[in-house]
């Protein structure tokens, strides 16, 4: 399995932090990203022609889209089959949460974007949707504990809270505060306690 | 924002970008000292104006390249940007790492570069690691004629210390400040004996706690890639940021009553002591009457 | 500060079942900043959120069995805010000046409580009858001022400064529920919503899923109101 990969794309993350999840090897790519922009050379379209990371292969199969490489490897390695169960019920909702993950929380990643790196952005409408993303989350989350549930979906830790996990965690970096978020806060220090958690630039251990 | 009148910040030489950044435009319209400035290349020559209100090209003044950057001035620089003779060794490979915007005053951004004891806290498993986490004394000095600060006899244990290293080892560091937003470190090549390898940060102060920080290596590695190089710079330096964003007041104080100090701190305070003598006002705590600027 | 919210009043800051053993979060009171945290013996702590060290906020710390660590040097500071561990020099003893400013903090009613200044009274006392059970947490983008404005209308008694009691309909049974507001800053509060258990069979889950949601409808409500000011 290879892993195309940048060391700052929380989209990278996920599928680095999943893999450690579930004990998995693989090789890495490193993709220069910034400031080389090797994602956008046409050798790199050849691998992934929308010039986005992280690309997963393993074998014949190529993955682009962080969430369809969580999806992948949980049917794939989890024997369990904890991470994205055979329940369609929970298979909704895990693809409503990783729409979400792909969609309005990549607000959070855009202001990141902005506020480090120099990507244009109307940063004032990325931090707004962001905080109101993170607030449809933390209600979720809120109500969720009530029900003495401790993650996105079901009884266990799914792909769906390792989709949201790194722009929500990340979300300083570009200047969004998660003060507000109390329920985000505490579902953070969980996932931080999922063995096999590792951290990225931006990221604490505990 | 409107430029600072700290003459003191104001002549010094700042880089504002690496030669492919400016070339590219990508950098063209930035901001020095709380002045916006256009920066371009002409043909090979490097250029710089004030923007003026209309967005258009204002005051004219000094630009060169150094070390793959370009640095400019708004003012009338006593001494030109430090000299590396490093760079003249055959063999050596330059990094420039990208610049990175970090939401901290400069002077807070060179202090956490002099800094060892956060090395098991920050960059954990790389720079360091508990329970070995005590700071040996070092010697702490200020070189004239220059006028520069160095530290020598530094040393700490590295769980990784370089991206070409594989096993954990005791570092040796100097590190260099050659004015109040440069600094570099020495660090003990692993690749070549009796080597140093430099990784150092031209810091750009756009405002008093806004700073595109410019960051190089120069080092003896011919088995990693160049990708591998820049990541592994890039990872310690973004593990450096989300502190420095979280450090209050932004602006450094000069004040030693104003934040508790151990031995280990020694180059952070030879440094306030330094700006403190320079008279610099930029990027510098003024909120309590005993740390107000004479 | 003011008259409603004056500065030397207890001012709630979270749920005490909420903040657990090992969790450290950031407390914004009229603009200043504080830490909570609680340590693994049960104690919970409200200091500045600035280590004195290099001014680091204390909320991105770790809790190292009873002592609250900072994130960037790993200074160790006790529930007395004394620094016991300077990790540089593991053999020092730290001097006892280097310490935290700390506030008074509580835990009462099933919520946490800190003191704006400094005041000669506990905290205030779950209102109701009952044992206290902490529902949720909301913040809410509007002044102290407009929020204790809208709260104040349903309210059927304000217990102390920003803390009032109401009662609702839950189904066919009467339900009380106290909503502490802390003032945060000049456009920010925290609703802080307990309710008293009954004793009439009533699903406590369900019945904090309907105070989680009537939260909510407060909080929107007063966004509302509060962006319909705004443009007039």
């Amino acid at each position: 399995m290879r892993l195309y990969d940048y060391i700052l794309s929380g989209s990278c993350y996920k599928v680095r932090l999943f893999l450690s999840m579930i004990g998995k090897d693989y090789e890495t790519v490193p993709v220069d990203y910034y400031p080389g922009g090797e994602h956008k050379t046409p050798e790199f379209l050849e691998i992934n022609p929308l010039g986005q990371i992280p690309v997963l292969t393993d074998e014949e199969l190529t993955l682009r889209d962080a969430q369809a490489i969580l999806v992948y490897l949980a049917g794939k390695y989890d024997a369990d089959r904890t991470w994205y169960p055979e329940d369609p019920r929970l298979q909704g909702e895990i693809a409503m949460w990783l729409s979400f993950a792909g969609g309005e929380i990549m607000n959070s990643s855009a202001a990141r974007l902005h506020d480090m790196l120099f990507y244009d952005f109307d940063i004032d409408k990325v931090r707004a949707a962001a905080h109101a993303a993170f607030r449809v989350l933390d209600d979720h989350l809120t109500d969720r504990e009530i029900l003495g549930r401790h993650w996105i979906v079901g009884e266990n830790p799914t792909v769906a809270d390792i989709a949201c996990f790194p722009y929500v965690a990340l979300s300083g970096d570009g200047g969004i505060s998660l003060d507000d978020y109390h329920a985000i806060r505490r579902w953070i220090s969980r996932v931080k306690r999922i063995p096999g958690f590792i951290v990225m630039p931006g990221i604490h251990a505990n | 924002m409107t430029r600072t009148t700290d003459s003191v910040a104001l002549n010094e030489w700042q880089a504002v970008g690496t030669v492919e950044e400016i070339a590219s435009g990508k950098r063209r319209n930035t901001r020095l000292l709380g002045q916006d400035i256009i920066v371009e290349l002409d043909g090979d020559r490097p250029r710089m104006f004030e923007t003026n209100a209309d967005g258009g090209m204002g005051t004219e003044h000094p630009a060169q390249i150094h070390y793959g950057h370009v640095w400019t001035t708004l003012g009338s620089p006593e001494k030109p940007p430090l000299d590396m003779p490093e760079f003249q060794e055959e063999g050596r490979r330059l990094v420039k790492v990208g610049a990175v915007t970090v939401r901290a005053s400069a002077l807070r951004i060179v202090e956490n570069f002099l800094d060892m004891s956060h090395f098991p806290y920050v960059h954990t498993g790389i720079l360091g690691e508990e329970p070995v986490t005590e700071v040996n004394d070092y010697k702490i000095e200020i070189r004239e004629p220059k006028d520069e600060i160095w530290a020598t006899d530094c040393s700490f244990f590295q769980p990784q210390a370089a991206a070409s290293a594989d096993d954990g080892q005791i570092s040796e560091y100097m590190y260099r400040v050659s004015s109040p937003f440069v600094t570099v470190l020495y660090k003990t090549c692993p690749v070549v004996d009796g080597a140093w390898d430099l990784v150092g940060i031209f810091v750009q102060p756009k405002d008093e706690a806004e700073c595109d920080v410019h960051t190089f290596m120069l080092v003896f590695d011919d088995t990693s890639t160049m990708a591998d190089l820049v990541h592994f710079q890039q990872e310690i330096f973004l593990q450096d940021r989300s502190i420095l964003e979280n450090q209050i007041p932004p602006g450094l104080p000069l004040d030693p009553k104003d934040e508790m100090a151990i031995k280990a701190d020694g180059s952070s305070m030879m440094y306030r002591r330094w700006l403190r003598k320079k008279g610099l006002t930029f990027g510098t705590y003024r909120g309590s009457e005993s740390s107000q600027a004479a | 500060m003011s008259d409603e919210f004056p500065d030397n009043a207890w001012y709630a800051v979270g749920g005490s079942d909420a903040l657990a053993s090992g969790d450290v979060i950031p407390v914004h009171l009229f603009g200043e900043e504080r830490v909570a945290w609680r340590g693994d013996d049960g104690q919970s702590h409200v200091w500045q959120n600035r280590c004195v060290h290099r001014g680091m906020r204390l909320q991105y710390g770790f809790v190292d069995g009873d002592r609250l660590a900072c994130r960037y040097h790993g200074w160790r500071f006790g529930g007395d805010a004394r620094c016991e561990v300077i990790p540089a020099h593991p053999h020092m003893t730290p001097p006892d000046d280097y310490c935290i400013p700390a506030f008074q903090s509580a835990d009462q009613g099933g919520l946490i409580w800190t003191a704006a200044g400094t005041s000669d009274e506990p905290p205030p006392e779950f209102p109701a009858g009952g044992e206290p059970l902490f529902c949720r947490t909301a913040a809410v983008s509007a002044s102290p001022a407009a929020t204790r404005q809208y709260v104040c209308r349903l309210a059927t008694q304000e217990v102390a400064p920003g803390y009032f009691l109401m009662t609702n309909t839950y189904e066919t049974s009467e339900l009380t529920l106290a909503v502490a507001i802390q003032p945060s800053g000049k456009d920010s509060a925290k609703l802080h919503v307990v309710s008293a258990t009954t004793t009439d069979g009533i699903d406590t889950q369900a019945l904090r899923l309907y105070a989680s949601a009537w939260t909510r409808r407060i909080r929107n409500a007063i966004e509302e109101q509060n962006r319909k000011e705004a443009v007039a």
